[in-house]
């Protein structure tokens, strides 16, 4: 026999989730004022605004705008409904039931009912789109018009994180039937409160007012313009020149300067992005686990925050790719900046120092390869050449190779025995805010790149059945007791360089009011923004 | 006059067709793959294998290479790898906005320079003539991205008065055409110097002198006009390379140009996109060169009557 | 000849060139401070210490430490050296390859056609798309710096060798050599070859100033030498960023940078008025 219970999805995920710290609120007061356009200066280099086909965040900035999602995030980061209005979850944990808003319609004029939810979850699945395997689909039924049932073939507690991030959002299914895979790629047609105007890759997105969305009396602009402006320092240029309203990505050094400024206004918030370098852990020498913990205690975490992020864009990190707004974080520590056990953990490893400063090992000099790219995040190349510089400081010489995107991707996304690098500079952004994703895509050894993320090949058999054990687990809270124990292992290995997480900036003219700024996803949702003459 | 421009024009083909081979075989030879990078960071591989089988990446090189002459010679430049866009589509979209700029700078580089050559010249040995000469000596010698720096810390960051960055009104032209312009003031500055004041010394010049006439006038009058002939060249060359020349300019005031483009588009290893960019550049400056010549055979009288 | 003729001719072109004397003395500066950089830095170009970012002009930093504390001044002097490598490694190889190639177009006329399109083709785009094309090719690093940088001046050289050896082979004393019957490469290396060199080395110098801006200008849109390498152009592109905390990271770097063109263009206007008056009061 089959026990559901009806709840609001509000109140039980409010329940569910740990808060994400938001630091300031929504710009502006008063009362809103309806029109106008707002101009948006982004990184995004996305060729296409196919958001179903990513998880990557640059894109998922703007798809909001177009698309949406079954569930979202407030201004306070819990999960609430949005095109869901609430669900039941059997009491095996292996059926979802989700009611569905009513009165919402496609741009198209398709109305957006169960079958429309239906042909989404079957697209993502059948296109093997980005987190399809990370839920255990059965079957997808259709109950009446406004509830959709998911069928399981495991408990998965995450599934409500899961289609909270944009890369499930919903597609009008007359559309995205007719024009085809290639089709969505260069225009949108969603739910969400505004439609696509024009969409020029690498350039602009125009998008107008949808007048018949379903939330009454939103949206208040008529025009959202985004602009790719992928240099940092342009894009705070248009900003201070009043040629954009809104920017994203600006170095620290300008938003500091634009936080005292009162034409404009800065939010900012931890998010659930973190700055790290896989240690290579099947190359030597940084397979021996010494030389990883070596290479943690030899940097500075602190003092790159001060110089890169002027002690303010971002906090050390205290868990392996882990926020403390993802759910299922718990902290681990950090290692200290301590460079004389930097030196005793190499020395202990047979590492002693050579003649020319750097430490040597059978006649082997330590040298380490390291990848990185320039400008693709905030101080990525500053952060680079300061970790050369403290590693030098003990001993560890570093050949720093910077990549394009184009060579850097293909670089580091090869299988164990192809790989070149011992470091690679990157971040990891969990797009599901929930620990369920940093598991199975990164911490897990069969997660190893190129297949997926785990791009220090780091394998813990440990770690791995506590994994497969905690996909056993019907609810959140169980699920996250087991990830409590994984994550302080994970610690230990130091697979990674354990940087920082980095906090994200808002910055916006103070004409423009009503945005919150949600970092977990870099939500700011524009419906409902407004601007005064 | 229609067969040299004939001939000029067959010698160009062979330049535009060197350019797309070289270009083609060279961005395959190398590590970087277009797939990945449409696909992002985070694409599982089956994706990546996926978008390389839409592309055509998976052929031989010269399967590819036969496809993309085949278009090429129908004038299809083909489709950009990123943007799923034509390639002539994706180029015309921004060539304006170079073009635009290119044109502000030489015509103010024409101006300037030859008004400051002619300074120079005429008042040979003054004041006047070294500071010109000085000022053209820097113009030549200063980086241009640290110009462009120095000017948006002062007009943009300190006195507020014009935008650092974009493209849109004639506010942000002021900077970027100063930037793109200051090295051609200069060279055409030398350039109209050296050739009036070589003109002055030569004999019909001096006759004139000797019928009476007051001086400063005989130079204007028969002076410049054959002073100022290689100087045409010189501007002709200098546009043709500022079509493709802007690359650092556009860079540093994020102008939304080609030269920009190419730097995306080598980033990204788009090659269609850069072959077409390429393309462009090339028969901007061949065009630009068969444009400078019949310009100077129509002024300079020994050509025009040949 | 005596020892004083040399530096009497020295005295007086000094004389006769006073803006040509002071690009004399910043060119030797310049490769001077290139040569021993590791002597006069007083401190490693590449030591970070976060507790000096950004410092301003002191004692300790007498041009100011950068974002990531580096001293400028020590990263100034070291990127004097990397800059003499390049532009003299690069502008040498393409006088090298260029001047061989025109010669050779010169002699053996069949070459002429291919050598000629050959550099119609170079000479068909700016340096800077053309290095930036190969650098993309290559990759990054300073050899590949230096090569795309030589290949993109070749043209140059090969044009100018190919005009003087045309008429250097109409002089009578070469038609003589051909009809003694002495070879080709005597020809070239005894008779040809040194009646060009001078202008040759006109074109050398006023090419080195070039090399080094687009060396500069390559660093700048992140195309340039590996780093840590101090290198003038990418000093200045960290000066984006940073540049409005702390001014010393944009106005030191570029000022060095244009001081050296700077004494190259006016010495090299100098020996092209007193080594080759052909060209005298041309541009």
């Amino acid at each position: 026999m089959k026990r559901t219970s009806r709840i609001s999805a509000v109140g039980v995920l409010g329940a569910l989730l740990v808060t994400a710290t938001i630091i300031g609120a929504a710009f502006g007061q008063g009362e809103p004022v309806y029109g106008g356009s707002l101009s948006i200066a982004y990184t995004s280099t996305s060729p296409h605004i196919d958001i179903q086909a990513t998880n990557q965040g640059s894109l998922s900035e703007s798809a909001h705008y177009i698309y949406e999602t079954l569930f979202d995030r407030n201004a306070e980061g819990d999960i609430v409904g949005l095109l869901a209005t609430g669900f039941e979850i059997s009491d095996d944990g292996l059926t979802y039931t989700f009611s569905l808003q009513s009165g919402v319609t496609f741009h198209d004029g398709t109305p957006f009912d169960a079958e429309a939810v239906k042909y989404n979850f079957e697209r993502k699945i059948s296109l093997q789109l980005p987190t399809w395997d990370s839920i255990p689909w059965d079957s997808i039924e259709v109950v009446d018009p406004l509830t959709v049932r998911v069928h399981l073939t495991a408990p998965a507690p995450h599934i409500v994180p899961v289609l909270s991030s944009k890369t499930w959002s919903m597609y009008s299914p007359t559309w995205a039937e007719a024009v085809g895979p290639d089709g969505v790629k260069s225009d949108g047609v969603g739910t969400g409160p505004f439609t696509v105007v024009d969409f020029r890759p690498n350039d602009t997105l125009r998008l107008a007012r949808y007048e018949d969305y379903w939330q009454d009396g939103l949206p208040y602009l008529d025009e959202v313009v985004f602009r790719v402006i992928t240099d940092a320092n342009t894009r705070a240029a248009l900003l201070e020149s009043g040629d954009v309203d809104l920017a994203l990505g600006l170095p620290v050094p300008v938003t500091e300067r634009l936080k005292n400024d009162p034409r404009f206004n800065v939010q900012s918030a931890l998010g659930a992005r973190q700055y790290y370098m896989p240690l290579n852990n099947t190359k030597a020498p940084t397979n021996d686990v010494l030389v990883r913990q070596a290479i943690n205690h030899a940097v500075d975490k602190e003092g790159i925050i001060r110089a890169v992020f002027l002690g303010v864009g971002a906090e050390v990190a205290d868990a392996v790719y882990m926020t403390p707004v993802v759910d299922g974080y718990v902290p681990a520590g950090t290692y200290e900046y301590d460079p004389e056990r930097a030196e005793e953990l190499l020395e202990q490893a047979g590492w002693t120092m050579g003649p020319d400063g750097v430490r040597v090992k059978d006649g082997e000099r330590m040298v380490l390869t390291l990848f990185t790219r320039r400008g693709s995040v905030t101080g990525d190349f500053e952060t680079a050449e300061l970790v050369q510089g403290m590693l030098a400081d003990v001993g560890v010489e570093v050949d720093m190779q910077v990549l394009e995107s184009a060579s850097f991707v293909p670089a580091v996304t090869v299988p164990p025995e192809d790989s070149t690098y011992h470091m690679a500079n990157l971040t990891w952004g969990t797009v599901t805010g929930d620990a369920e994703y940093v598991v199975s895509t990164i911490y897990r050894s069969d997660a190893a790149a190129p297949r997926l993320y785990n791009r220090a090949y780091y394998s813990n058999p440990e770690v791995d059945r506590l994994s497969d054990l905690s996909r056993q687990a019907a609810t959140i809270e169980e699920r996250n007791a087991i990830y409590a124990e994984i994550i302080p292992i994970v610690f230990a290995d130091a697979p990674i360089l354990q940087l920082f997480n980095s906090i994200e900036f808002l910055a916006a003219n103070a004409r423009v009011h009503g945005l919150y700024f949600e970092p977990a996803f870099s939500n700011w949702p524009g419906k409902y923004a407004w601007k005064t003459p | 006059m229609a067969r040299y421009i004939f001939k000029r024009i067959l010698i160009g083909i062979p330049i535009l067709f060197f350019v797309v081979t070289a270009v083609f075989f060279a961005f395959r030879l190398i590590p970087g793959d277009a797939a990945r990078i449409i696909a992002g960071d985070e694409a599982p591989q089956e994706r990546v294998e996926q978008i390389r089988r839409d592309l055509g990446l998976d052929r031989p090189a010269l399967v590819q290479y036969g496809a993309y002459l085949a278009k090429l010679s129908r004038g299809d430049l083909g489709v950009s790898f990123s943007s799923r866009r034509p390639v002539a589509v994706e180029i015309a979209s921004r060539f304006w906005n170079t073009f635009s700029l290119a044109l502000a700078a030489i015509t103010l580089a024409t101006i300037v320079g030859i008004s400051m050559g002619v300074v120079s010249a005429l008042f040979r040995g003054t004041i006047a003539d070294h500071v010109v000469t000085l000022i053209a000596l820097l113009g030549i010698s200063i980086p241009v991205f640290w110009l462009g720096l120095l000017m948006m810390q002062l007009f943009s960051v300190e006195l507020g008065w014009l935008p650092a960055a974009g493209y849109g009104t004639w506010r942000h032209f002021v900077m970027p055409t100063i930037t793109l312009s200051v090295f051609s003031i200069a060279f055409i500055t030398r350039m109209t110097r050296s050739s009036l004041l070589e003109t002055i010394q030569q004999d019909y010049v001096r006759t004139a002198r000797a019928k009476g006439v007051r001086e400063r006038l005989v130079l204007l009058m028969h002076s410049l006009r054959n002073a100022l002939l290689p100087v045409t060249i010189v501007v002709g060359l200098r546009f043709g390379y500022m079509v493709g020349g802007a690359v650092i300019t556009e860079e540093v005031f994020a102008w939304p140009g080609l030269g920009r483009l190419l730097i995306l588009s080598v980033a990204q290893r788009d090659i269609p996109l850069v072959q077409g960019l390429l393309l462009v550049f090339a028969t901007s400056f061949v065009i630009v060169n068969l444009l400078v010549d019949i310009l100077y055979a129509f002024l300079d009288p020994r050509i025009r009557h040949r | 000849m005596n020892l004083r003729s040399p530096l009497r001719t020295i005295g007086t072109f000094a004389r006769d060139h006073k803006l040509a004397a002071l690009g004399a003395v910043l060119v030797a500066a310049f490769v001077f401070t290139g040569i021993f950089a590791p002597q006069l830095a007083p401190k490693d170009p590449n030591r970070v210490s976060v507790r000096h970012s950004l410092a301003p002009p002191s004692a300790e930093f007498p041009l100011g430490a950068d974002n990531n504390g580096r001293d400028i001044l020590s990263r100034i002097i070291h990127g004097a050296r990397v800059s003499l490598y390049i532009s003299t490694t690069s502008v040498g190889l393409a006088a090298l390859v260029g001047v061989s190639l025109g010669i050779f177009a010169a002699w053996y006329r069949w070459t002429r056609g291919p050598i000629m399109r050959l550099m119609d083709v170079l000479l068909a785009f700016p340096g800077i798309v053309i290095a930036l094309t190969i650098i993309a090719i290559l990759g990054r690093g300073l050899e590949n710096v230096i090569l795309a940088i030589a290949i993109y001046q070749i043209p140059q050289f090969a044009r100018l060798a190919h005009g003087l050896a045309l008429s250097a082979q109409e002089q009578t004393y070469v038609e003589a050599a051909i009809a003694g019957g002495e070879s080709d490469g005597a020809i070239l290396s005894r008779y040809v070859l040194p009646n060009i060199i001078a202008p040759i080395i006109v074109q050398i110098s006023l090419l080195v100033p070039g090399a080094i801006m687009t060396a500069a200008g390559l660093s700048f849109i992140g195309l340039g030498v590996a780093p840590p390498t101090a290198e003038w152009g990418a000093m200045l592109q960290l000066s984006l960023t940073w540049g409005r905390l702390a001014p010393h990271m944009t106005i030191f770097p570029g000022l060095a940078l244009m001081l050296v063109v700077f004494g190259f263009n006016v010495l090299g206007d100098g020996l092209r008025d007193a080594l080759d008056p052909r060209l005298q009061g041309r541009s």
